[in-house]
């Protein structure tokens, strides 16, 4: 029992913390990220096994979390609001070239980020070019070039 | 599987607990029907009310269950321990015979598979224990 609950709570804890820590945290991972991420599985590792490093708890754990995992995608799957609730909509940031300032703050997105993507995306080189910019539920920037832009889609 | 483990099909859990009293009740023994390769396990032993009688109480152990495991403590800790063919015998200092009284063996199993021991007090017949211990 010991592994299965620790397993859940240990799955829910990190679902919150990366919910409230929003979709960029971990999109763009930058050489601290990668370490943070590994000081972040080091230290859930000890909560994970304990002092029990057998085999079968190991087992227990992966089936755990994998079994949560795809319980939470069959609920995603029959209930909108649940799949809402769990990984946020996709969320419209920059609307004809007007960058809506509200929802970028919420998201702590700047207008950098948008134009790093712009620019990775479609060579776009200002604000004006961009029709719409769009913060997906995995964390990337989309762009959607003006057509009058003259850049290459 | 997921349930399997909660209910302690695979370790601890709810109906992982097991125990074994001898025939006037004097004497319990409670253990895990279930344990894990190197993961802790206790093996408590109850004393009822007047379960031995002077100061000193010898508990023991069979030799193969003690080989297949690693004691890792006793609590309260044994004033000595003797080696015999085929078992070890702690004896506890105790200090009032007729009130109940536990002893605790906290220990990590060493061997992966079914697991039996006997365990009892001098000149009482012995608890029979089995336990499987998962890799």
């Amino acid at each position: 029992m010991d592994a299965v609950l620790r397993a859940m709570i240990i799955y829910f804890f990190l679902l919150l913390v990366f919910r409230v820590a929003g979709r960029r945290i971990l999109s763009e991972v930058t050489t601290f990220d990668f370490v943070l991420l590994l000081i972040v599985a080091e230290a859930t590792q000890q909560g994970l096994l304990g002092d029990d490093f057998s085999i079968t708890n190991a087992f227990l754990v992966i089936i755990t979390l994998i079994g949560i995992d795809i319980t939470l995608a069959g609920l995603k799957q029959r209930w909108k609001w649940f799949e809402k609730w769990i990984e946020g909509v996709p969320t419209l940031i920059v609307e004809n070239g007007r960058p809506l300032k509200d929802r970028m703050d919420r998201a702590r997105i700047d207008e950098q980020d948008i134009m790093t993507a712009a620019r990775k995306l479609h060579g776009l080189e200002r604000m004006g070019q961009i029709k719409y910019a769009v913060l997906e539920r995995g964390g990337a920037i989309t762009i959607i070039p003006m057509h009058d832009s003259g850049a290459v889609a | 599987m997921i349930v399997a483990a909660v209910l302690g099909l695979f370790g601890p859990g709810l109906l992982n607990r097991a125990s074994v009293a001898n025939a006037d009740g004097r004497f319990r023994l409670e253990y895990s029907h279930f344990g894990r390769y190197r993961a802790p396990t206790t093996l408590r032993l109850h004393l009822g009310p007047n379960a031995t009688s002077g100061a000193k109480v010898w508990v023991w152990v069979d030799r193969n269950f003690i080989e297949g495991v690693e004691v890792q403590n006793i609590s309260p800790p044994p004033d000595s321990a003797e080696l015999g063919a085929d078992r070890v015998t702690y004896v506890f200092r105790i200090s009032d015979a007729s009130r109940p009284a536990a002893i605790t063996f906290y220990l990590e199993p060493e061997r992966v598979g079914p697991l039996s021991g006997r365990i009892g007090l001098k000149s009482k017949p012995p608890l029979h224990f089995e336990q499987f211990i998962y890799p």
